[in-house]
């Protein structure tokens, strides 16, 4: 039972280290070489766990061999269109000025309740306001709505509207973020100042935001009683 | 470094243990097929105390080896073979007929265990 215990945490820490080597898209949105990638991971990793007959290196060699051919494959992927629609299909329209492509969703084995599914997800309930439904490579649909029947904009309407970039987390539970503060253009001499404005230190603050105009806000930490 | 880089090094490092590994599985067989010949050699010669010796040093060289095994082998397979290396000297003490069929089944169960690590076509398809 030890050995099991002992391999599932070697195991635990490789698998996070193999997923994080994937990159973000992993957790996100699988491309089909990922989801391929991941199915037969999960699949390799129980088994030294469940048979302790077997060797551990024949879970972990496997488990980074495909992790490192799926980011060769991303990387040459990159470098070329073609091999790029090889490896992950390519979007496919499948809506165009309300009129759905029926041939193309025979193609992709879409059906209807899975595309009129995936349109109520976008917020869309009459087919008839879709302007352009694309199927992505993950599955996924995007749904551009006719432009008569979109929200307006500031712009449409001609309001002035300032670009800013929006506040930034400073103070996480009494942590001070240098990188934030100077993603502001503030150091940690501006932070005391403020801080002890709001009568209070750095060390004690729960939440503070701030952004580039000097506008912050404090949420000081609660006091357990 | 980038993610492609950190990946050629895994490949490379994966690739290269695997070579190494496979080299020293080759010297470590190569050395209990040896030691099973001076068994063999020792007990047909009808020189007990050559024989003890052999068996001796058979089983260490088979304790060894198997260590260094079970990092890449399932254990079932070299259980099968340490229980036969483990019969050995019974069968020997007691004069048995089945002695050196013993010892040559040892041999090739040893000669498997590398050749199913070995990159050939029929174990890689």
């Amino acid at each position: 039972m030890l050995i099991v215990f002992l391999r599932a945490v070697v195991l635990y820490v490789l698998i996070i280290i193999a997923v994080r080597l994937m990159g973000k898209r992993q957790i996100g949105e699988l491309q089909p070489s990922e989801l391929v990638v991941t199915i037969l991971m999960s699949n390799i990793a129980t088994l030294p766990v469940e048979d302790i007959s077997i060797p551990m290196i024949m879970g972990i060699v496997p488990i980074f061999t495909f992790v490192s051919l799926d980011v060769f494959m991303s990387q040459i992927a990159m470098k070329s269109r073609r091999l790029r629609r090889l490896f992950s299909g390519e979007p496919k329209v499948i809506i165009r000025d309300g009129k759905i492509d029926q041939r193309t969703m025979r193609d992709l084995r879409y059906t209807v309740d899975d595309l009129t599914e995936s349109l109520r997800g976008c917020s869309v309930f009459e087919l008839s306001d879709v302007q352009l439904a694309v199927v992505e490579t993950t599955g996924k649909i995007s749904v551009m709505k006719k432009q008569s029947l979109d929200t307006p904009t500031r712009e449409d309407m001609n309001i002035k509207a300032e670009n800013a970039d929006p506040s930034v987390l400073v103070i996480s539970d009494g942590e001070v973020s240098d990188a934030a503060l100077e993603s502001i253009g503030r150091d940690r001499a501006w932070l005391g100042k403020v801080t002890a404005a709001a009568g209070t230190v750095p060390g004690e603050v729960f939440i503070m935001t701030a952004d580039k105009s000097g506008r912050y806000s404090i949420v000081r930490k609660e006091t357990e009683k | 470094m980038s993610r492609a880089g950190i990946c050629g090094i895994i490949v490379a490092v994966t690739a290269a243990v695997s070579v190494w590994t496979l080299g020293v599985l080759k010297g470590s067989t190569a050395g209990v097929i040896g030691a099973i010949d001076r068994v063999i050699e020792a007990a047909e010669s009808g020189d007990s105390g050559k024989t003890e010796r052999a068996l001796d040093e058979l089983e260490d060289c088979w304790r060894e080896h198997y260590l260094k095994l079970s990092f890449l082998v399932q254990s079932g397979a070299l259980g099968d073979i340490s229980y036969a290396a483990a019969k050995l000297r019974g069968l020997y003490e007691n004069g048995a007929d089945d002695f050196i069929a013993e010892c040559e089944g040892i041999k090739a169960a040893v000669r498997l265990v590398l050749e199913s690590q070995e990159p050939r076509a029929q174990s890689v398809f």
